[in-house]
């Protein structure tokens, strides 16, 4: 009976520790991803192209600004009339959302649940779009290694902190060489919602960059595409831009 | 008529030679629209009613230090009647009691209206910005009605659509994410009978909400005279209080005011609501208005009836709105309000948003009541809209 006991006690705590060395090498990984993507800043300009079941295509353009590694961000859509001169004003990474309507001159502020809406209609959501700090909003498990359209990677499950994301949890593949995320599956309570891949990598200011994120709904079974047409790193965004104030005016 | 045309080719002339003082090449951008409404009353026939509508928008400079352009002129034509019944819109007895007045129940539009929408200078330098001509002036989060909005009203069954601007000088200093403290001079006959307001805001990071305070001082015309019904003209001093956040996840904004009245008894009007998005990205909302400045029971007087007609002035002590909206399809938006007084009368008010095109859009939007005749939304009304929009 005492061996019993003892074998249990044994065989618990050496799960409790490859768990915790498993959550450990996870939260490592997390660590390496937000340092090969984060950047201080960037000024860049993207296109948007969302594709509906039925194939039928809208592509929006907007400018884009970021800076404090990401904490803050600014979309300003110059493309279609309909919402050129739109914005979106992202700051606490991505937990507090402005919009602003620039034909009716009028700023909303989006908070909590909210930002699960889809931004402007696409498959990504004002969350998805938030470009915050992965160990801040998650806790990651390492679940293994494997090879990714030839490319050696980590397999990951990002969960949540309570005070993260919305998902239930994501599933990262980053690759083992350069540390960016190559595809992201995310996961509701029902299961598997969207999938992200990261594609046509290029080295821009020093700093290997995706050039083109494509982001599949399975639900609706439709995609959205998000194309960097020109990116730059080398350049601070003036600090103003990412204040409520200077919404309604126009880009330098 | 060649007279108006020549007037407005001046004011079109004017637009673009003030977009070039700036000194910066003009961008013009616009949309056509076309909208029909169709009124369908329980116990008479239906009214329809048919728009066109071209709004031309010029912009010019405006950056940091530099003099700025931005305005637009609207092109609106009616193809339909121009004597639009409202009586549908209102409760019998309101309608007997018009009528004993000598007042017709009837709205009459004009055939052509040209009209500068807005059009204003700006100037920004070192965080303040200077905005001097017609423009807008809104204020406050609330969705159905912003009570701290003074300068414009909004449709209850369109209440995002476009408003007219306001001719205001208006000086902002803002500083940080969110600071802003904005005083707005709207010109009336004098000095006296202008309009004056104060808005100091701030965003408290710790907490990620936006906080303003509000200050009014203006000439008020949207009411009338309860006994003799005519339009009355008196101050109006406001103190406002605003917030939006988030709270236990839920998307939380209030917005309310108390008003002093020169003439009437002082009142407070409350917006306050939440919204949430399911899993499923079903958005739902929920907004409670309270409203002190009209009569709480039931059958609420003429004069608040003529001011909602008017002057677009809430009839009754506030609602409950509750509403929904999802993404039927990526692009199409399905959503549904429903306005809920304490006289058990209801407004319910469903919108489908097509974008049938990159740059075009088709929306389709109505509002049905029911209840009581003699509630504020008097039972038995419906009314059907339907609008294409093509931007360039």
């Amino acid at each position: 009976m005492k061996l019993r006991i003892l074998c249990t006690t044994v065989f618990a705590l050496l799960m409790i520790t490859c768990t915790t060395l498993a959550d450990e090498a996870g939260q490592q990984w997390l660590s390496k991803i937000d340092d090969a993507e984060s950047v201080p800043w960037s000024i860049g300009t993207m296109t948007q192209t969302i594709t509906t079941t039925s194939g039928d295509e809208r592509t929006f353009t907007f400018e884009s600004f970021s800076a404090d590694s990401g904490d803050v961000s600014l979309m300003a859509y110059t493309d279609p009339p309909r919402v050129a001169g739109d914005k979106i004003l992202m700051l606490d990474g991505g937990d507090q959302v402005w919009y602003y309507m620039k034909r009716r001159d009028v700023t909303r502020h989006y908070a909590g649940h909210t930002l699960k809406q889809s931004a402007m209609g696409s498959d990504f959501s004002y969350e998805d779009l938030s470009t915050g700090d992965l160990q801040e909003d998650y806790t990651a498990e390492l679940l293994g290694e494997e090879t990714l359209e030839g490319e050696p990677v980590v397999k990951l499950k990002a969960t949540p902190t309570p005070d993260g994301p919305s998902y239930d949890h994501l599933i990262l593949w980053a690759s083992t060489n350069d540390h960016l995320s190559r595809k992201i599956e995310y996961y509701d309570e029902e299961g598997l919602e969207k999938t992200l891949i990261l594609s046509d990598f290029r080295t821009v200011d020093g700093r290997k960059t995706a050039f083109s994120m494509r982001m599949d709904n399975h639900r609706r079974n439709s995609y959205t595409v998000m194309n960097t047409i020109e990116i730059r790193y080398n350049e601070e965004p003036n600090a103003r831009l990412f204040t409520k104030g200077a919404l309604a005016e126009p880009i330098e | 008529m060649t007279s108006q045309r020549f007037r407005w080719t001046l004011v079109l002339a004017a637009l673009v030679a003030l977009a070039g003082v700036t000194h910066a090449q003009p961008d013009f951008s616009g949309y056509y629209e076309n909208t029909t409404q169709i009124d369908q009353p329980e116990e008479s026939d239906e009214t329809l009613v048919s728009a066109s509508k071209l709004r031309l928008d010029v912009q010019s400079g405006g950056e940091e230090g530099e003099l700025g352009f931005r305005g637009n002129v609207n092109f609106l034509y009616y193809h339909s009647d121009l004597a639009i019944n409202a009586e549908p819109y209102l409760p019998p007895d309101i309608v007997r009691v018009m009528r004993q007045f000598g007042l017709e129940p009837v709205v009459n539009l004009d055939r052509s209206r040209i009209y500068l929408d807005n059009a204003f200078l700006t100037w920004n330098t070192h965080g303040f910005t200077l905005r001097a001509g017609k423009q807008q002036l809104s204020w406050g989060p609330g969705y159905s009605i912003n009570p701290t909005d003074l300068f414009h009203k909004k449709s209850l069954i369109d209440p995002t659509y476009e408003k007219e601007g306001v001719g205001a000088i208006r000086l902002d200093y803002r500083w940080g994410i969110g600071g802003q403290i904005a005083a707005i001079m709207a010109p009336g006959q004098t000095l006296d009978a202008s309009g004056y307001a104060l808005r100091l805001a701030t965003y408290i990071s710790a907490i990620g909400y936006d906080v303003a305070v509000t200050a009014h001082s203006i000439t008020d015309s949207t009411s009338l005279d309860p006994t003799f019904l005519l339009p009355r003209t008196q101050r109006r001093e406001a103190l406002g209080l605003e917030f939006t956040g988030s709270l236990l996840g839920l998307g939380v904004w209030m917005e309310g005011n108390y008003n002093w009245m020169e003439d009437e008894d002082d009142f407070a009007r409350v917006v306050g609501g939440f919204d949430y998005t399911l899993e499923n990205g079903l958005y739902v909302l929920a907004e409670a208005f309270y409203n002190g400045r009209a009569e709480e029971q039931t059958p609420y007087p003429i004069s608040d009836w003529m001011a909602n007609l008017l002057y677009g002035e809430p009839v009754g002590p506030g609602w409950l709105m509750l509403g929904t909206r999802y993404d039927v399809t990526m692009l199409t938006t399905a959503s549904l309000y429903a306005f809920l007084s304490p006289d058990e009368t209801y407004m319910i008010n469903p919108r489908l948003t097509i974008s049938i095109a990159q740059n075009a859009d088709a929306t389709l939007f109505a509002g049905y009541t029911l209840g009581e005749e003699d509630g504020a939304f008097p039972g038995g009304l419906l009314s059907g809209f339907a609008r294409l929009s093509i931007y360039f």
